[in-house]
C-alpha cells in the first residue's frame, strides 16, 4: 500500500463523517452523530498512518525527510492537523454539533491534495536549506495555527447563520433548541468556541512565525528579511492580534468577532497560497 | 481582567496622553500596518532603481520614490507607525500596571464570600461529621488543589478560601514588555550589526568583505580563509549539499577550522559565517580532445593554464591561456564560463574559444585541422559566504522566549479562588464550593466540582 492510496481512502472517511455529522444535526440524532467521531478517530488514524508511510517512503528513496516539505505534504498535515484539533475541541467541549463544520475543512484539504491540478505528490529530495530540524518545528506548528484559524472559521460561519435563527425565536443567549439545530451549542457557547479556538491558534502561530525566525537566521543568516510569506504571516498575527484586543478590550462580542475570525482566516489563505503567486524564499515551487 | 477598562471614548479632543493610553490607537495602528505590510509585498522592494523606471510609468515612479515605498519597511513612515506601536504599549503599562500590581501584590490577600456567585457554585453536598472536625482536614486538603488558603470561622461552621494564580495576571504585561524587547533587539541589529558578503576561492583568503546595503567594503579583525569547497547533487540533478571548509586566520594563526553547511554556520569573535552561493572560481586542469579534421584521429591531452602541447600530425601547437567566467562572442552574445587558448601552426596563429556549455562550438572555428573539445576540468569552486555581525540576536531570541512565556501564561492560566462554605445541619455538615475566576470560567467551575467531590472523598475516609 503506498501513502497516496491510504490517503484517498483517508479523504472517503472523512467525507463519510461529515455526511455522518450533518445527519446527526439535521435528524436531531446523537445516534449519527456519535458514529460521526469514531468515523472522524478512523479518518484521523488513517491520515497519520498515511504521513508516516510518506515518511517511510521518503526513507527507501534514501531522502529520509519528515514529509512537511512541499504544498501537497503540507495539505496533508493540515488535514490532520484540522482532524486533531476538532477533536480535542469536541473533548473538551462536549460537542458534536460542529462536526460537519470542521471536518469538512480536512475533507476539502485532503481532496485538494489528491486532486488539485498541478500537484506534485512526487516525493522530492531536500535542497539545502530546507535541512534542518527547524524546518519541521516551524511547519508543524504553523499549521497547528492554521487548522485551529480554520475551525474558527467553520464555526464563525456557522454561527452567523445560526445567530439570526436564535433571534428570530427570542431565545439569544438560551439553547438554540429550535429548528435543526438542537445539536448545536447555543448561540453564546459558540461564540466562545470562536474565541477559544482562535486563542489556541494564536499561541501556535506565534510559535510558528518564531520557529521560522529562527531558522530563517541559522539559513540565511537573518531572523527577519520581510519576505512576502514573512510579512504575511505577521499580517495574519496583527489581524488575529487586533481580534483578541477588541473582545478584551472594547468588549466586542457575537458578529463582529465572527467576521474577524472570517477575516483573519483569509490571511491565512492568502499566507498559504496566495503568496505563492508572489516572489521569494518561500514559495513552494 | 477584561473587563475593568478605564479607556477614554468620549469626546473628540483627548489630550495626548489619553491617546496613547487607549485601545482604540492599538487596533487602528496594528490594522494600518497589516495594511501597509501588505503593500510591500505587492511592490518589489529593494529593486535597482532600473527596475522601478521600467515597469512602472512615470507618476507611478514619482509617488512610489516620494513614500518610499520601494524600501518601504525601512522608511521613516513605516518605523514611525511602529514607534507608535511602542509608546502604546509603554503607556497603558504605565497607567495599568499599577492597579493591576495591587491585585497581584496586596498588603494582604482577603476573601469576601459575596464576591462569589450561585452560577459557579455547585450543589449542597452533605457529609457525616461537624465543621468543627472537618476543619482541619478540609484545609489540608484544599491545601492540595490551592497554593493558598485561608480559613474564617463562621457562627454553625466556616469558610474556607483558596486561590491559584494571581500572578497569572502579569501575563498580559510579559507578552507586551517582550514585544518591546523584540523591537530594542531589532534596533541593536541594524544599529550595530552589519552584513556582508565575499566570496573565496578554494586555498584562498580574504579579511575584507562587501556590505549588503551600501555596497561598501569593511575590514575584518581576522582572515577567513577556505580549505576545501565541495557541492553534491542528487541524481535528479537538485543540489544536495554545499560544504565550505573554513579556517579562521587571526594574527597570522589559524586558530579554528570547521565545516559549515546552509544550515550550519560558524562563530567567531561574535561574527557568524554562513555558506550562501558558490561558483567556479578557475579550472587547474583540463583533459581536452583534439580530433584531426584530415585522419579522424583524436589525440588526448591534459593541460593546465599556460601550458603548451605540440601535437602530432603536424596539427600545430596549442597553448591553453586561461579562463573566462563569461566569454563574449563578437563582443555580443554571452557564452558563459570558457577556456580561452591559442593554435600555432608556423605562421599562422587562431584564438580558440571553448565554451563549457556548447560542446561543439569549436567545429565552427574556420581554416582549422583541429577540433578541439573539452573531456574534463579540475575546476576550483569559490565559496559565497555571508558574513554577519548581528548583536540583536540574543535580545531578540529572549524576547521569543518571553513571548511565548507571556501569552501562554496569558491564555491558558488564570487567576482562580474557590470558596467553600460549611454548615453544620444536625449531626451532619453540608458543604458548597464556589469558583470565580478572571477568565475560563468554565475551567474554573469545573475544578469547583472536583474539589467538591474531593472533599466529600475526604470526608468518607475518615
Ligand atoms: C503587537 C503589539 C501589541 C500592542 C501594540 C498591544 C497593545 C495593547 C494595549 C495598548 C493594551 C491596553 C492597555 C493594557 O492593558 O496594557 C493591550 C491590552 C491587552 N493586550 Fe496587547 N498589544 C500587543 C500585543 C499583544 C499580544 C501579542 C497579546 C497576546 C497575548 C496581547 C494581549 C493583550 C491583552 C490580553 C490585553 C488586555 C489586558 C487587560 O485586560 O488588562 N497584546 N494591548
Amino acid at each position: 500500500m503506498t501513502s497516496s492510496f491510504v490517503l484517498s481512502i483517508t479523504t472517503f472517511i472523512y467525507g463519510l463523517a461529515v455526511i455522518l455529522y450533518a445527519a446527526g444535526v439535521s435528524f436531531k440524532r446523537e445516534l449519527p452523530a456519535k458514529a460521526a467521531t469514531i468515523t472522524t478517530w478512523i479518518a484521523v488514524l488513517a491520515n497519520l498512518a498515511g504521513i508516516l508511510l510518506r515518511w517511510l517512503e521518503s526513507h527507501q528513496l534514501g531522502y529520509g525527510h519528515a514529509p512537511l516539505t512541499n504544498l501537497y505534504e503540507s495539505l496533508i498535515f493540515f488535514a490532520f492537523a484540522t482532524g486533531v484539533v476538532y477533536l480535542g475541541l469536541e473533548i473538551k467541549f462536549k460537542t458534536r454539533g460542529l462536526g460537519a463544520a470542521a471536518v469538512l475543512i480536512s475533507f476539502i484539504a485532503l481532496a485538494y491534495a489528491s486532486l488539485g491540478k498541478g500537484m506534485d505528490q512526487e516525493i522530492q529530495p531536500l535542497i539545502p536549506a530546507l535541512q534542518s530540524n527547524w524546518l519541521s518545528a516551524h511547519v508543524m506548528t504553523c499549521f497547528l495555527g492554521y487548522a485551529a484559524f480554520a475551525i474558527a472559521f467553520g464555526i464563525s460561519v456557522v454561527y452567523l447563520i445560526v445567530a439570526d435563527q436564535v433571534t428570530e425565536d427570542d431565545t439569544a443567549g438560551g439553547p438554540a433548541t429550535s429548528g435543526i439545530y438542537s445539536l448545536l451549542p447555543p448561540a453564546d457557547v459558540l461564540e466562545e468556541l470562536i474565541y477559544q479556538t482562535v486563542v489556541f491558534g494564536f499561541f501556535f502561530l506565534s510559535m510558528g512565525i518564531i520557529t521560522g525566525a529562527v531558522w530563517a537566521n541559522t539559513a540565511w543568516g537573518r531572523y527577519w528579511g520581510w519576505d512576502p510569506k514573512e510579512t504575511w504571516s505577521l499580517i495574519t498575527w496583527f489581524v488575529y492580534a487586533t481580534m483578541l484586543h477588541v473582545r478584551l478590550m472594547r468588549n466586542w462580542t457575537g458578529k463582529r468577532i465572527a467576521w474577524f475570525a472570517i477575516a483573519g482566516f483569509a490571511a491565512v489563505l492568502f499566507t498559504y497560497f496566495g503568496v505563492n503567486l508572489l516572489p521569494g524564499l518561500h514559495s513552494y515551487q | 481582567m477584561a473587563n475593568n477598562g478605564n479607556t477614554p471614548d468620549k469626546g473628540f479632543f483627548l489630550p495626548i496622553w489619553q491617546l496613547f493610553v487607549s485601545v482604540k490607537l492599538t487596533v487602528v495602528v496594528l490594522l494600518v500596518i497589516a495594511a501597509t505590510a501588505a503593500v510591500g509585498t505587492v511592490i518589489p522592494q529593494n529593486q535597482p532603481d532600473l527596475f522601478y523606471r521600467m515597469n512602472f510609468s512615470q507618476i507611478t515612479y514619482a509617488i512610489g520614490s516620494v513614500l518610499d515605498l520601494f524600501d518601504m519597511y525601512h522608511s521613516l513612515w513605516f518605523q514611525a507607525l511602529i514607534l507608535v506601536l511602542a509608546i502604546n504599549i509603554v503607556a497603558c503599562s504605565i497607567d495599568r500596571l499599577q492597579k493591576v500590581w495591587k491585585i497581584v501584590f496586596p498588603d494582604k490577600i482577603t476573601f469576601s464570600p459575596g464576591s462569589f456567585t450561585k452560577k459557579n457554585t455547585t450543589d449542597p453536598i452533605t457529609v457525616s461529621g461537624t465543621p468543627e472536625t472537618l476543619k482541619t482536614p478540609f484545609e489540608k486538603e484544599l491545601k492540595r488543589h490551592c497554593r493558598i488558603t485561608r480559613l474564617s470561622p463562621t457562627s454553625n461552621g466556616f469558610y474556607l478560601f483558596g486561590e491559584n494564580g494571581r500572578k497569572s495576571r502579569l501575563g498580559v504585561y510579559v507578552v507586551h514588555f517582550s514585544v518591546l524587547l523584540l523591537l530594542c533587539g531589532t534596533l541593536i541589529s541594524s544599529i550595530t550589526g552589519f552584513e556582508g558578503q565575499v566570496n573565496i576561492p578554494e586555498g584562498g583568503k580574504a579579511g575584507v568583505i562587501t556590505l549588503r546595503n551600501s555596497s561598501q567594503e569593511k575590514p575584518l579583525d581576522f582572515e577567513i580563509r577556505c580549505d576545501d569547497f565541495e557541492v553534491l547533487f542528487y541524481d535528479s540533478g537538485r543540489p544536495k549539499k554545499y560544504r565550505s571548509t573554513l579556517s579562521i586566520i587571526d594574527n597570522g594563526k589559524a586558530v579554528l577550522t570547521k565545516d559549515i553547511l546552509v544550515n550550519k554556520p560558524m562563530h567567531y569573535k561574535g561574527i557568524s559565517i554562513f555558506q550562501s552561493s558558490y561558483g567556479a572560481a578557475d579550472v587547474e586542469n583540463a583533459k581536452l580532445s583534439f580530433t584531426s579534421r584530415e585522419s579522424g584521429m583524436t589525440y588526448h591531452k591534459t593541460l593546465s593554464l599556460g601550458e603548451s602541447v605540440t601535437l602530432p600530425e603536424e596539427l600545430g601547437t596549442f597553448t591553453l591561456e586561461q579562463f573566462t567566467d563569461n566569454y563574449m562572442f563578437m563582443n555580443k552574445h554571452s557564452l558563459g564560463q570558457a577556456l580561452i587558448g591559442h593554435m600555432k601552426n608556423g605562421e599562422t596563429e587562431q584564438k580558440v574559444v571553448l565554451p563549457l556549455r556548447f560542446e561543439r562550438f569549436d567545429k565552427m572555428r574556420q581554416n582549422a585541422r583541429t577540433v578541439i573539445t573539452i573531456e574534463e576540468l579540475d575546476r576550483t569552486f569559490y565559496t559565497g559566504l555571508q558574513v554577519r555581525k548581528d548583536p540583536g540576536v540574543p535580545v531578540v531570541y529572549a524576547s521569543f522566549i518571553l513571548i511565548i512565556a507571556g501569552i501562554y501564561i496569558t491564555f491558558f492560566m488564570s487567576h482562580q479562588r474557590f470558596c467553600v462554605h460549611a454548615r453544620q445541619e444536625k449531626n451532619q455538615t453540608s458543604f458548597t464550593v464556589s469558583a470565580k475566576s478572571n477568565k475560563n470560567q468554565i475551567t474554573a467551575r469545573k475544578k469547583a466540582e472536583m474539589i467538591g467531590s474531593a472533599l466529600e472523598q475526604n470526608a468518607l475516609n475518615k
